[in-house]
């Protein structure tokens, strides 16, 4: 080419390099400009939507369904856990989605209808082991939630077993007498005088979460007593201690949320046995709804309880093996009066179960320690089992009864000390 | 004051305070080093021995509730002064790193495959449990378990 025949004169030379290089620089620019996204307020909630199904799952952490629904080292939700009754064995049904042996055909009318009045959905009447006198309370935007995360549950195929009931009660038609004395399917009004928590905290507790199904005694016909609601009951050869009355007036709403929170108050003790399975469920329940429990549960009481404080009768007249036994086995822990020990061992006049009327606990704590919480980092305590006979563990439970609580010494240790350890091996 | 104790077959009369952790008179009394001392709460493990066939912690088992029982230690295990099966297969998987759990492991694997000659990995893995390494040397520790069961 020759250059010669173009009109180059120097300063349009300069003014072309200007206009390739300003056009080079939008080009750059715009390959490279990315917008600011502005920044979130300092007090602005970060804008997350909870599905339903992930709704369905707190209410079934808060509602404990697992615990019942699925059988130790079974899969979620499919069901078989044994459950004895004064009745006979109860084995839980799968309610995993599975269409032959769960509830896979079953529409949100046959479920709902299940939750309410306890009828199955071929319209066979289920036994108030499941706990529809409770569940009856749910509002139908929380069934319909439920419903919606069962259906996200993988299928189990898993056929359980039949109910081992003794005549009459494998009649189950004869439910329906059941449910027209028992069962009241009238929701609960809020109590306008009360707090949206407490009233949130009610709904649950008498609801979904369905504590008086341990902690209220039942009749003769298996239905909780009213007029005993909440004063305590053994389950499972465990004492759900009294939620309201003397025996639960020490306890504060503060102190009840952090135990149902974490399985653990160092005013109060751990949760242990089915408890423990209640708290670990409740560890994943929202914690405004765990607060609202507890507030609930504090409120049942006239709010005049004290703190605990510590017990220590040294001068109480002991056999000095059942003081050997203490320092050997117990003392590395729990010698302290005051201080949460490793493992947060408890100073143990403020244990319940060190308090309560019936030994059960106390005695199974001893006998299979606490293990629940080895992935939460929660209180843990090895098992005494295979230490200590069934004597020494008598001995060493009237010792503790003696020396930390100013209550009166246990009776009919042996019954529960070898039910405990025939429990051992049960699901714990 | 003195307990008698048997160990690994031997009455030993222990002069001490009956309220004395298992742990202290092996090592100290009896002069069995096998078994360790690590928390001293019944806690890792290291201090596992057999007591009438079941896997206990010895650090919080006094002395005095072992009258009429038996006690096995990793030392007791030996067959005529040569590893054991459950021994062998640790030293065969090289399961140890610093070594300071294995006598407890060791113990804890005896008793399981006292009960259970034939574990599945989910019963190993439950078996096992109640022991700690610090090393991490578990995978290792699993495949000595399977390979004394299944050896």
């Amino acid at each position: 080419m020759d250059l010669e025949k173009f009109d180059m004169k120097p300063w349009r030379i300069g003014i072309a390099i200007l206009i390739v290089l300003a056009i080079v620089g939008i080009v750059a620019f715009a390959l490279t400009w990315r917008s600011e996204i502005p920044a979130v307020a300092e007090d602005a909630q970060p804008d997350v939507e909870r599905t339903l199904a992930s709704k369905g799952y707190a209410l079934a952490q808060l509602g404990n369904c697992a615990s019942c629904h699925t059988a130790k080292d079974g899969k979620p939700y499919a069901g078989g856990l044994a459950m004895p009754t004064p009745f006979g064995t109860i084995y839980s049904t799968n309610i995993t989605s599975d269409r032959d042996t769960g509830i896979g055909t079953w529409s949100e009318e046959a479920f709902a209808r299940a939750m309410r009045k306890g009828i199955d959905r071929e319209g066979g009447h289920l036994y108030p082991a499941f706990p529809y006198n409770h569940f009856t309370k749910a509002s139908d935007d929380d069934i319909h939630a439920l419903y919606t995360f069962l259906r996200s549950v993988p299928a189990v195929r898993n056929d359980v077993s039949s109910n081992d009931l003794t005549f009459p009660f494998n009649i189950r038609p004869l439910i329906a007498g059941w449910n027209f004395l028992f069962l009241d399917t009238d929701q609960l009004e809020p109590v306008s005088d009360q707090s949206e928590q407490w009233n949130r905290g009610r709904y649950l507790v008498e609801g979904l979460t369905h504590c008086g199904a341990c902690h209220t005694p039942r009749n003769i016909m298996g239905a909780e007593k009213s007029s005993e609601k909440y004063q305590g009951a053994m389950i499972d050869n465990w004492y759900a201690p009294p939620l309201s009355g003397d025996a639960a007036r020490n306890w504060q709403a503060d102190q009840l949320d952090n135990y149902l929170a974490t399985g653990f108050n160092q005013d109060h003790g751990a949760a242990a046995g089915p408890m423990a399975e209640t708290a670990v469920n409740l560890s994943q329940a929202p914690p405004s709804d765990v607060e609202a429990i507890a507030v609930y549960i504090a409120s049942l009481n006239d709010g005049k309880g004290q703190r605990l404080t510590p017990i220590d009768n040294q001068d109480i007249d002991v056999s000095a093996s059942a003081h050997d036994l203490w320092v050997g086995s117990c003392a590395k822990c729990h010698e302290s009066t005051a201080e949460v020990g490793p493992s947060k061992a408890l100073p143990l006049s403020f244990s319940g179960a060190v308090r309560q009327s019936s030994p059960a606990n106390a005695v199974r704590t001893i006998v299979n320690g606490i293990d629940a919480y080895r992935d939460m980092g929660g209180a843990y305590m090895p098992g005494f089992a295979d230490i200590l006979s069934n004597d020494e563990v008598a001995e060493l439970a009237q010792y503790i009864r003696r020396r930390y609580s100013n209550e009166a010494e246990w009776s009919e240790l042996e019954d529960v000390i070898s039910t405990a350890r025939s429990s051992a091996k049960g699901k714990e | 004051m003195s307990v008698k104790i048997e160990v690994n077959g031997t009455v030993h009369d222990i002069d001490g305070d009956p309220s004395m952790p298992l742990l202290y008179a092996l090592r100290d009394k009896i002069g069995l080093r096998g078994a360790k001392f690590g928390c001293g709460l019944g806690q890792c493990g290291a201090c596992t021995v057999l007591v009438d066939g079941r896997a206990v912690f010895s650090c919080i088992t006094p002395i005095t509730a072992l009258e009429g029982r038996s006690v096995i230690t990793t030392e007791g295990l030996l067959e005529d002064g040569k590893p054991n099966r459950v021994q062998q297969a640790f030293i065969d998987e090289q399961a140890a790193q610093c070594g300071y759990c294995i006598a407890g492991m060791v113990m804890r694997a005896q008793h399981l495959l006292n009960e259970n000659p034939d574990p599945t990995d989910d019963e190993i893995l439950a078996g096992m449990q109640a022991n700690l390494c610090r090393c991490g040397t578990h995978a290792a520790i699993i495949r000595a378990v399977k390979l004394a069961a299944r050896a």
